[in-house]
């Protein structure tokens, strides 16, 4: 295996946004796009490790799984991630790996604004990249989380899902709900307007809140034309600084959490799932070494996973850095090789159709941000 | 300060603190009302019951306020209990259902919560509280596991609370040092790797940043200050020794539970910090705390950190140099700064938009409603759905929730949207029917002095209960 050479080779909350427009002709296609963010800096050096590189066992040995299922020869999957690694084996699942959003502070909450704005500036701006790609492709909507995403929102407000469970409490009013809408301003506006809606329709939705029956209840309301096409899940708790786990523990737990979540979100999706993308996202990785409580620090690279009928084929892609003192970021972090923003915007262009320059300059305010579609969903 | 607002009137008290509750005067002088309020003394009251017919309040119970000596105690019971049960034969369910009624007898998270909720509520030290519950959120500790969980409400109290008085560099001791911070972010496992633990014993041992970060990113300079690793390395290695772990609670010698610094897992040496050397040693800690405290980054953070809470997010450059400057003339004397930063607010134009925390207290406090659960009340049976930890939970704003050390957001765009208002007028509607408002909608627009257009809106309820849903979520009451 060659150095900086492309391979080839073989949550949670949840919202959800981006119903078409009524009267909107569009001949764009209508992909759904999932992404599940891992919040508080995945190892991707765990869930994907790099077995065929000789310094993994010297720089982390303590951090790899006994028996970490056999992608190729170069990388592994850690075995929790047993119903993706079926569906890389179907060809309906890749892994981008040495690839992080453009960000090396290795503060989380810089770090998770950015993965959700989409920039280079944290807190620069008050948009995320799902939501101005959404207001590209001419798609408005609504969003599964108690709050509404920053990665979501865009010229418009999204209404979310994320039922509550207030004992002798009454759904909110049609009527009430008109007048508070009309008092209010902008996006107060909206929120009232949208549950005045909800009240109309009597649609209250499932009343689940746990993250496999989120995802599957995310997978279901996408399904169809009329149905929203981007969904958020978050995973948090990945910040594993102490007693991370190797084939047990906290970590491999929540690699268990997000294998279930990517399967609940295939299975409510249906037949929606060929024309979709999940797709992860971390703030950082971690550290490649352990640090003293048998856990990880704040790092640099990580992995990618995505999932969905719109890929291409099981893929790992990465232009390895290898993991030598001298390859490692700061002499401590997995280097990034790709900025994963490319990953991003691949995946908007495969389910929305919308083209990568215009994606990398009005989405990501990048021009020069590198085109991955063909090697990730070709 | 000579401030241009005279009277501590409703949207006053609303603005500064926690808002007036139905006897509370509201023609008071602002400055000696804003005086009074910062030299109050924490007042734990509570409700006795919400089944009561009338509105009884008493004192928090002396036998529900345990001190941070008495939570280790209970912790340590309850860990000895706890390995009982697993070295006993009892069945897999039996065991369970023990260990949970064990959790109960010794956890104080549920009273902890209680008291929180009542005394924001029935405190008459509105504008401490409203500050108190600023900095627990600046510092702050949730639930990941029972040390923290149970030591959760002692940082509020000793940390947090008992520290609005005295300086910013006090208090961000007094916080770092505290067990709930220690064992929140993993310092209770951070170990020098050449301590003497490290040599003696031959252990897995070494250092976890994850505190050492936070105290400058969080805490202090922020990211601005444009520090390295090392930086946070240093940090590190002198929080080395601070705090021990869960499975080691018989206090190492020379710690205590009010100063748990244990040497034996220390890191030799000196160490540097921004520049800054510091020596080896349990002093150090105190000497990089108080350099933070007075670094113009924190000044620059928490300044405007200040002016956004309570002027708003459209606060002036003006407004947040002025909090700067008396926090720069006072050495960082908290009391001074606050009354700077709420003179400031009291006198601003702008809006700030009310976090579902804010909105049920001012709610319940304003309409005079029993809303929380009081002193005799079960948290875990009758009436379960008024406990604190239930309501707080509902509106996705409860301090002993799980979450990241960043805390909750102060920014009107987080907290908008269809499911947070979905909760809101449920918890609005469910106040009206069922927690005996003293004040209905009508009355409270009076009292309070509402504007005709919100008097417009309420006049539209069909009912009192309509009313009450419509005032309570219009946008004066949201945003003050």
């Amino acid at each position: 295996m060659q150095r900086r050479q492309f391979l080839g080779l073989g949550a949670a909350t949840a919202a959800l946004a981006g119903i078409p427009i009524h009267g909107y002709t569009r001949d764009l296609p209508a992909g759904k796009v999932v992404l599940i963010i891992l919040e508080g800096g995945m190892d991707g050096l765990t869930a994907v490790p790099p077995v065929g590189d000789p310094s993994l066992l010297q720089q982390r040995r303590s951090l790899v799984a006994t028996n970490p299922l056999k992608l190729n020869p170069f990388f592994g999957l850690h075995p929790r991630l047993s119903e993706f690694a079926g569906m890389l084996a179907l060809g309906e699942a890749a892994i981008v790996h040495a690839t992080s959003i453009p960000y090396v502070r290795r503060s989380h909450f810089e770090g998770q604004n950015l993965v959700e704005s989409g920039i280079r500036q944290p807190f620069a701006i008050k948009t995320g990249w799902l939501g101005r790609a959404l207001d590209e492709a001419r798609l408005s909507g609504r969003a599964l989380a108690v709050d509404t995403p920053l990665v979501i929102r865009g010229a418009k407000a999204y209404d979310n899902f994320y039922p509550s469970s207030i004992q002798h409490s009454s759904a909110p009013d049609s009527r009430l709900m008109g007048l508070l809408s009309t008092s209010h301003e902008a996006a107060a506006t909206d929120a009232f307007h949208k549950l005045k809606r909800i009240a109309d329709s009597g649609d209250r939705g499932p009343r689940v809140r746990d993250p496999e029956g989120l995802a599957f209840s995310t997978g279901r309301a996408m399904r169809g034309p009329e149905g929203p096409s981007v969904a958020v899940i978050r995973i948090p708790e990945f910040d594993t600084h102490a007693n991370q786990g190797v084939d047990d523990g906290l970590h491999p737990e929540l690699l268990a959490l997000l294998d279930r979540v990517l399967n609940s979100l295939k299975t409510g999706l249906g037949p929606e799932w060929k024309n979709a993308v999940a797709v992860t996202a971390t703030e950082f990785g971690r550290t490649i070494q352990e640090n003293g409580s048998r856990g990880t620090e704040h790092g640099y690279g990580s992995v990618g996973l995505l999932a969905g009928g719109l890929l291409g084929g099981g893929k790992v892609l990465a232009n390895w850095p290898g993991l030598r003192e001298k390859d490692l970021y700061d002499g401590r972090d997995l280097q990034s090789t790709l900025d994963y923003r490319s990953v991003f915007a691949a995946c908007v262009e495969a389910a929305f159709g919308l083209d990568h320059d215009l994606i990398a300059e009005r989405v990501f305010m990048e021009p020069k941000l590198a085109r991955t579609h063909d090697r990730i969903f070709g | 300060m000579k401030s241009g607002v005279t009277a501590a009137d409703a949207r006053i008290q609303r603005k500064l603190g926690l808002g007036p509750r139905p006897n509370d005067p509201l023609d008071l002088d602002l400055e000696t009302w804003l005086d009074m309020q910062l030299d109050a003394e924490p007042d734990w009251r509570a409700l006795n019951s919400v089944t009561d017919m009338s509105e009884q309040i008493v004192p928090w119970p002396g036998e529900l306020s345990w001190s941070r000596e008495e939570r280790v105690a209970r912790l340590q019971k309850l860990r000895r209990g706890r390995e009982e049960l697993d070295a006993s034969n009892l069945p897999e369910h039996e065991r369970g259902k023990q260990a949970r009624m064990l959790d109960r007898q010794y956890q104080c998270k549920d009273m902890d919560q209680q008291k929180f909720a009542n005394g924001c509520i029935y405190g008459r030290d509105q504008v401490n509280r409203r500050l108190a519950n600023f900095w627990f959120n600046h510092f702050t500790v949730a639930d990941n596991g029972h040390l923290t969980v149970n030591m959760m409400m002692n940082h509020y109290e000793d940390a947090v609370f008992g520290m609005l008085k005295e300086s910013f560099g006090d208090m961000l001791y007094a916080s770092t040092t505290h067990l709930a911070m220690l064992s929140y972010l993993d310092n209770i496992d951070n170990r020098g790797e050449n301590s003497k633990h490290a040599r003696e014993c031959g252990c897995f041992s070494g250092i976890n940043d994850n505190l050492g970060r936070e105290l400058l990113e969080l805490h202090s300079v922020s990211p601005a200050r444009n520090y390295v690793e090392d930086d946070v390395g240093g940090a590190a290695r002198i929080l080395a020794g601070w705090g021990w772990t869960y499975d080691d609670m018989q206090f190492p010698r020379g710690a205590s539970v009010r100063e748990p610094y244990v040497p034996y897992f220390a890191e030799p040496g000196s160490k540097t910090v921004l520049g800054k050397n510091y020596p080896h040693g349990k002093d150090a800690l105190r000497l990089l705390t108080d350099n933070l405290a007075a670094d113009a980054s924190t000044l620059d953070h928490l300044s405007d950190k200040l002016a956004v809470h309570f002027i708003g997010e459209g606060r002036s450059g003006t407004e947040v140099m002025r909090i700067r400057q008396a926090w720069v003339e006072s050495g960082g004397d908290l009391r001074r700064i606050h009354r700077t930063a709420l003179l400031e607010a009291a006198n601003s134009g702008e809006k700030k938009f009310l976090t579902p925390m804010l909105w049920i207290f001012q709610l319940s406090r304003m309409s005079g409603a029993m809303v929380f659960q009081g002193t005799t009340d079960d948290v875990r049976s009758e009436n379960y759905w008024q406990a604190a930890r239930i309501i707080l939970g509902e509106l996705a704003h409860n301090f002993w929730l799980r979450r990241q050390p960043n805390g909750y957001s102060d920014l009107k765009a987080d907290w908008i949207s269809n499911e947070h208002f979905d909760r809101r007028v449920r918890y609005a509607g469910f106040i009206a029917d069922r927690c005996r408002p003293q004040l209905q909608a009508d009355e409270m627009i009076r009292k309070y002095g509402f504007s005709d257009s919100t008097a417009s809106l309420v006049a539209q309820g069909r009912n009192r209960t309509e009313k009450f849903i419509l005032l309570a979520c219009s946008p004066e009451f949201m945003e003050v």
